[in-house]
């Protein structure tokens, strides 16, 4: 790599020690010219904060304190061009010491132009990067990430929180036992993350979430959303397009969804509200509440209830050990299908409503308040099964359950 | 002495009898100098006929109270400048200590001091001691770990014992650096909550 200036722009504004003997702080700057490619900048021990101006320089600025007065001397950074962009690099000399004694930090400020794209590294100290135009690259570990007005890029930490604000274009998380929190991205966003909590909002793409052990909560995405998670709840709100949640242990909250809304998860509470394509939900152990789906609602679990209401498309649910109850069905005909175990069936249909109905039970009764043309009918000691139509018929309705009753009534 | 018109107006404006007599002597014989000598004597006339002095006994107390006063206002400016100067001082004194504040406050922030470790060891220590209460407690559900909850916070239980491990050998060599004990006990606080929650998760699960 050409060096312009190998270390020799690095010029010292004042080192001079600034309290006693075993307080000592200096400041160090240095500037290079920016030939063009990436700004590179790797740093331990301390703070770095990142700004841009529209110039055509890359300045530094750092200030470095010891509680050695040598030690402290010898911390410095280097700042260097070439070819391949610009580089700068927190220096430390070696410690031979263990008596852990030295101690010492270095903060980093860093000013390079807009346009240039950013890699930087870092461990144990906050990191703060902002006003960039060009994808960045960030990497951090044991301290927090802050992230405001950038062009998209990749950014991964792990032990310390990550938070961006504003980024203009394709934008990749991945965390590590830190939270997560991002809001207005312009573009497709992909975020990773363990043991810890997951929150996004405006996103004008599509989004990818795969959290374990951590909360997920999204609102304000205008594109298609993919979630999966782990022992922790995921809650999505105001979804443009069509999405999917997977979930094991964790409890699934899905509103405004503008497209189809696909829950596959376990041991956890489905809810799912204004719906405006088709609802399906894969669950387990857990309940199914869903509220005002536009189209078609398709339920499977177990051992608990499932409560549908305000659907506008076909019905279909299987259930073992868990009641069933659809009402306000509000499409012209809407095919419904129940089945369940050891749990009642009830639905409300409306006053004009034509089904032909086939219904079935085991140690359980068949009632109805609908009138009800029964075209067969059986009854022994403990089964019983019902077919006939309601109003002209056409509509197809089977309902079956096993230890439980089935109860159709008005609404 | 001859002279010339143009230099008769220097003659009266000089005034001394010798320049009045050559003037009287030149107007003689120039008609329009002589005119001109004429206005001059009658406007001297008119001047030595005014007042030269007033015998007003107000006068002069008033001037001179207005001269003492005048002093006074003197004395007053200086020491208006006086006090500015203090205040100004004062308020860099104010400025220059409440920089020096900062900066010790930025440089504890950083780096702390000798009495600030001790207190965040004793933080340390006291974590330590919880934690290894509570690994004991744990120990058993998450050396066989029965369901896959307990295999994710085991899991997390060594991501954390590695970052512990990772803080500690940086502390061992960077003792007083306030970011890393920071760090260190944030660690530890999560691991004291993962160990609670693995607790807890027994509890439930030796409860159904």
């Amino acid at each position: 790599m050409l060096r312009i200036s190998r270390y020799v722009a690095v010029a010292m504004l004042l080192a001079a020690p600034a309290f006693a003997e075993d307080r000592f702080e200096k400041t160090m700057s240095g500037t290079v010219n920016y030939p063009g490619g990436r700004v590179t900048i790797e740093h331990r021990f301390g703070r770095v904060v990142v700004r841009t101006d529209g110039g055509n320089e890359v300045s530094a600025r750092a200030t470095i304190r010891s509680s050695d007065t040598e030690l402290g001397k010898q911390i410095h950074f280097a700042i260097s061009n070439g070819t391949t962009g610009v580089s700068i690099r927190t220096v430390f000399p070696s410690i031979h010491s263990h008596d852990g004694d030295l101690s010492y930090s270095a903060d980093l400020q860093v000013t390079m132009p807009e346009r240039a794209p950013l890699f930087l590294r870092s461990r144990f100290g906050s990191v703060e990067v902002s006003g960039l135009r060009a994808p960045v690259e960030i990497v951090n570990g044991q301290g927090s990430i802050t992230v405001r007005d950038i062009h998209g890029g990749r950014i991964e930490n792990s032990f310390g929180s990550i938070t961006i604000s504003s980024s203009g274009g394709d934008t990749t998380v991945q965390n590590a036992n830190g939270s997560i929190n991002i809001n207005d991205i312009e573009g497709m966003l992909s975020v990773t993350n363990r043991f810890a909590s997951v929150w996004v909002r405006d996103v004008s793409k599509g989004l990818s979430i795969a959290n374990t052990n951590g909360s997920v909560i999204v609102s304000d995405v205008r594109g298609p959303t993919s979630i999966s998670d782990t022992f922790a709840s995921v809650e999505a709100r105001n979804i443009g397009g069509p999405t999917s949640i997977a979930n094991q242990n964790g409890n699934v909250t899905a509103t405004d969804i503008g497209g189809d809304l696909n829950v596959d998860t376990r041991f956890g509470l489905v809810k799912a509200a204004h719906i405006r394509g088709n609802l399906t939900v894969d669950n387990a152990n857990g309940g199914v509440s869903a509220t005002d789906i536009n189209g078609d609602a398709r339920v499977n679990t177990s051992f608990a209830s499932v409560f549908l209401k305000d659907i506008g498309g076909g019905v279909r649910v299987e259930n073992q050990n868990g009641s069933i109850a659809v009402s306000g069905l509000r499409g012209g005909c809407n095919t419904i299908s129940l089945r369940t175990t050891y749990a009642p069936i009830r639905i409300a249909i409306g006053s004009n409503a034509s089904y032909t109905v086939t219904a079935r039970t085991t140690y359980g009764m068949i009632t109805t308040d609908v009138p009800f043309s029964v075209s067969s009918k059986s009854s022994s000691e403990n089964s019983s099964s019902l077919a006939g139509t309601i109003g002209g018929g056409g509509c197809k309705m089977e309902l079956a359950t096993s230890n439980g009753g089935i109860t159709i009534t008005r609404e | 002495m001859t002279i010339h018109c143009d230099h008769f107006d220097d003659l009266l404006l000089a005034g001394d009898s010798f320049s009045m007599q050559v003037a009287a002597q030149h107007a003689r014989g120039c008609p329009a100098c002589a005119e001109r000598l004429a206005s001059w004597n009658e406007i001297s006339d008119t001047a030595r006929g005014m007042h030269a002095s007033w015998s007003n006994d107000m006068l002069w107390p008033r001037i001179e109270r207005a001269i003492v006063a005048d002093a006074k206002r003197s004395r007053a400016r200086q020491w208006q400048i006086a006090a500015a100067f203090l205040i100004f001082a004062a308020l860099g004194a104010v400025v220059w200590r409440a920089n020096e504040r900062v900066r010790n406050a930025e440089f504890d922030n950083a780096i702390l001091r000798a009495s600030a470790v001790d207190q965040v060891e004793t933080a340390e220590r006291a974590h330590v001691v919880a934690i290894d209460n509570l690994e004991k407690l744990t120990k058993s559900k998450l050396e066989d770990p029965s369901t896959p909850l307990l295999v994710s916070y085991k899991e997390k239980l060594m991501l954390l014992d590695d970052a512990i491990a990772e803080c500690q050998a940086s502390i061992d060599r960077n003792r007083q650096n306030a970011h890393l004990r920071r760090q260190l006990l944030a660690i530890y606080s999560e691991k004291q909550r993962t160990l609670q929650e693995v607790l807890r998760e027994e509890t439930h699960a030796s409860n159904q």
